[in-house]
């Protein structure tokens, strides 16, 4: 169990954690998220002391290891840690590596340690490279062998620091389904990630940080179904959904298009759909509703996914004089419009809020 | 690296040749008196750098081309090959490359002398004992002791005499004495040990007063030096005694003044072959110096070897006292570390030497030797230091992280996963300054160090022969560098070592 009293970490120029006081239980598995730049990293770090917290008390298992006279050395022991980095000795073979710190730490014979290290290879299915050094792996390799030397000390804790955010996205699955396993063995874990649906469905408790402590916090369903607060319902909102606000017929295509491929990758959307998401937003955005619009303008397009439907649905709004795309004579762009989408639908605004008087309305499937 | 000795071997065959046979249409030996000065006026003359007769040679020969060089070896080698026409020197030094030169031939130059004798301290310590050399001169001049002698060394045959100056058993107190054994015939080496007039003039005194002596080998610019540092009582090496010199330095009455000659070269005699035979009975044969030259590349490797374990060992406890937790001797190290760095490496190691010789330990009875090994720890010790310290930052901060979260302390961390990785780093440039090391030696010959540089410098004033010694004392550093670098890169190897990654894991047992 760990309890942590009023947490604070400042530095010279900035305060990322003002003040944090949760208790993590037993068999907890815990997602950490939240924009960058809230301290979730130095969060996690202040918890084994690779940041030295300015002021409050960490308790682990009844032992205070903010106090001076904690050896920290030994608390670390039963504290693992899995870095964005990896943080492999490129000078130690991947068994060496396992095998070093029971070895010299925990005093275990090479053979004992050995054995150990293997069984753990084979877990996270990495045995036929316990040869190999590390610079020979693949990036995901990397990481399953960091997470196999954490676990060959027998840790009670495990913290993942961004475990995933350093790999090509190919390899971002077979990292999560070795934490996934080490959730299911009930090992406790606290995981700070970018990944939403991993941080969904393999925690039992979200923290949601933000304005320098957890500001919210709940199970997974409580934080991203139904969350309370401002700043998580509109952090929420942003990662279930794309939006995109142009003001200039020069904006950045390019750009958009590639945040439009990314959040379709986020969802796990099927790679046609992101396609015709794509060629959707072309052809209405850029060769319909662009040439009727004049040159002082906004319009705002955003995309959300309804996964259980499987179902793309894209919203543009813009100022101006009242235009339906269906009137347009590009007579070629309508037709490829048809083809690609489900539904396609134009109503006329009042004004909402932002000042939009015009919306049309696409789904994809 | 066969073909290159190979090659080395070609070089020295072309050099020696080059060397001597230059100038072999030259007309038989001329007579002095038919050499005149007046064929001088336009000539190429050769100089020994800061001697008193580039000032002569311009004086006299305000039109003549004058080269400076370093030693006398090279002035004699540039007038064999026809560099230069001419060279001024003294009579008796004259008399003696003539012996091994019958080639040479002179013209007195009437219009200057020089006085001889020996240098002593600007002191009360000082004026007594040149008051008893004075009294010995005059002694041995009355009973015409002194024209024996003079006769005896500085005339047209090679004494080969032994002056034994270890058998001295006076009572009175042990002199420090500087020799300048490039000084032939004043001061030279005969079967490795030191002789000359100067040699059995010192040694007569100490009978005469019952001294004892203890002498260094160093040059006589060196050992004025010493005198004014008082670390030498007394400096043999025919020295002149030069209005300049009379300011800082006590003079004895000159034991004889010489006349200045100009010296020509008459053409070459004998073969290609046979002169390369010479040259090398004359630069190892004779007079058992080769003993000399295993002498020199041991007292090269000695304070190599020192210097390179010490270094290593000074700039790893430095570096070790710098990273220390406990606040103060860390700070006390690191400061002191940084401005020691600072100052050995904005000097040439030349000067920390003379320093150390013969200012810091200027006193002290302590041998060039010795000053030389602790000079040399000192700068190798400073680069071991700043490597250290600049490959282990080398080192990915990660690296540590990653040690502290697995439970490592801060000692183990250092030793077991930062250092291993810096070491890839600092081996190269490791390996890459020790052979600089073993070169760098090569200056400990300024502080009364014969080592192989200095041997080298020895046999060629005393043999006259330029290419043989230097040919060798050059492909002796070169074969003592390769197997430094050999060595280390072996080392290197084991702690970089890699095994192959095998194509599937071991069976357990």
């Amino acid at each position: 169990m760990i309890r942590i009293e009023h947490l604070r970490k400042e530095y010279p120029n900035v305060t990322p954690i003002e003040d944090v006081s949760v208790t993590i239980n037993n068999g907890d598995v815990i997602s950490v998220i939240g924009p960058s730049g809230t301290g979730k990293s130095t969060f996690i770090r202040c918890i084994n002391l690779l940041e030295t917290p300015t002021s409050g008390e960490i308790w682990v298992d009844g032992e205070c290891i903010t106090d001076k006279k904690c050896n920290i050395s030994k608390v670390r022991q039963k504290m693992g840690m899995v870095f964005q980095s990896f943080n492999l000795f490129p000078h130690m073979t991947v068994i060496g590596n396992i095998m070093a710190a029971p070895v010299d730490l925990l005093k275990k014979q090479k053979s004992e340690a050995y054995e150990e290290g293997m069984r753990l290879l084979r877990m996270v299915g990495l045995a036929d490279k316990a040869q190999n050094y590390p610079d020979e792996l693949s990036g995901g390799q990397k990481q399953r062998v960091a997470i196999a030397r954490t676990l060959a000390m027998g840790p009670d804790i495990i913290l993942f620091d961004e475990p995933t955010s350093a790999l090509d996205p190919t390899m971002v699955g077979e990292v999560q389904a070795v934490i996934r396993e080490l959730a299911r063995q009930g090992l406790t874990m606290i995981i700070v990630t970018h990944e939403m649906h991993f941080a969904r469905e393999v925690a039992n408790r979200v923290f949601f940080m933000n304005e320098g402590g957890i500001y919210e916090e709940g199970t997974p369903e409580e934080i991203f179904d139904h969350p309370k607060r401002e700043k998580t319902i509109r952090f929420i909102k942003h990662i279930n959904a794309f939006e995109n606000l142009i003001t200039s017929k020069d904006f950045d295509f390019i750009g958009l298009n590639t945040g439009l491929e990314e959040f379709g990758r986020k969802c796990r959307m099927s790679q046609k759909t992101i396609y015709r998401t794509q060629s959707a937003f072309e052809e209405l955005c850029m060769q319909i509703i662009f040439p009727a619009l004049p040159d002082e303008f906004k319009l705002n397009v955003t995309v959300e996914y309804l996964q259980d439907e499987e179902l793309a649905k894209m919203q543009f709004k813009y100022d101006g004089a009242a235009f339906d795309p269906k009137t347009s004579d590009n007579m070629l762009s309508l037709k490829l419009l048809e083809k690609e989408t489900e539904l396609f639908g134009y109503e006329r605004l009042d004004g909402d809020e932002d000042g939009f008087t015009n919306l049309v309305t696409v789904t994809i499937r | 690296m066969r073909k290159f000795l190979c090659f080395l071997f070609a070089a020295l065959l072309v050099f020696c040749f080059a060397g001597c046979s230059g100038e072999t249409e030259k007309d038989a030996p001329e007579e002095q008196e038919t050499v005149d000065l007046s064929r001088f006026e336009n000539a190429k003359l050769g100089v020994v750098t800061g001697s008193l007769y580039g000032g002569y040679s311009r004086e006299q020969f305000p039109n003549a081309a004058i080269s400076e060089f370093n030693n006398f070896a090279d002035v004699l080698m540039a007038l064999k090959q026809g560099k230069v026409d001419g060279t001024m020197l003294d009579r008796p030094n004259f008399n003696s490359v003539k012996r091994s030169e019958p080639q040479l031939s002179c013209v007195t130059v009437p219009a200057y002398s020089v006085e001889i004798g020996f240098g002593f301290q600007k002191n009360d310590g000082g004026y007594e004992l040149q008051a008893q050399m004075n009294a010995l001169l005059k002694k041995l001049g009355a009973a015409g002791e002194l024209d024996r002698m003079i006769d005896k060394w500085y005339g047209e045959t090679e004494p080969n005499e032994s002056v034994p100056l270890d058998t001295l058993s006076g009572s009175t107190g042990t002199l420090k004495v500087s020799i300048d054994t490039t000084r032939k015939p004043f001061v030279y080496l005969y079967n490795n040990r030191p002789v000359g007039f100067e040699i059995e003039v010192l040694r007569l005194f100490c009978e005469e007063y019952g001294y004892r002596v203890e002498t260094e080998d160093v040059s006589f610019a060196s050992g004025l030096a010493g005198l004014a540092s008082e670390k030498y009582d007394l400096v043999c090496g025919g020295l002149y005694m030069t209005p300049e010199r009379k300011e800082s330095v006590n003079f004895s009455d000159p034991y004889m003044v010489a006349e200045v000659v100009m010296a020509v070269y008459g053409g070459a005699g004998g073969g290609f072959w046979d002169s390369v035979a010479e040259s090398f009975e004359k630069t190892f044969v004779r007079e058992n110096r080769w003993v000399m030259i295993l002498q020199g590349i041991g007292t090269t490797l000695l304070i190599s070897i020192c210097a390179l374990l010490g270094g290593t060992v000074l700039g790893f406890l430095l570096y070790l006292a710098a990273r220390s937790k406990y606040k103060v001797p860390s700070a006390i190290a690191r400061g002191f570390a940084k401005v020691y760095s600072k100052i050995i490496a904005g000097m040439p190691t030349l000067v920390v030497l003379m320093l150390l010789f013969y200012v810091v330990f200027g006193k002290a009875d302590i041998s060039g030797l010795i000053v030389a090994i602790f000079g040399f720890i000192l700068t190798f010790g400073s680069f071991v230091y700043e490597q250290l310290k600049l490959t282990v930052e080398g080192v990915d901060k990660g690296q540590t992280e990653a040690a502290y979260a697995l439970g490592y302390g801060r000692n183990r961390t250092f030793f077991r996963i930062v250092l291993p990785q810096a070491m890839r780093m600092f081996a190269p440039a490791y390996s890459a300054e020790a052979v600089n090391l073993v070169k760098a030696t090569s200056v400990v010959g300024y502080i009364a160090v014969s080592d192989l540089t200095k041997v080298g410098d020895i046999i060629r004033s005393n043999t006259y022969e330029a290419f043989f010694p230097l040919i060798t004392v050059a492909v002796i550093y070169f074969l003592l560098t390769w197997g430094v670098s050999a060595l280390l890169s072996l080392l290197q190897r084991r702690i970089t070592r890699r095994r192959q990654p095998r194509k599937s894991a071991p069976k357990e047992a």
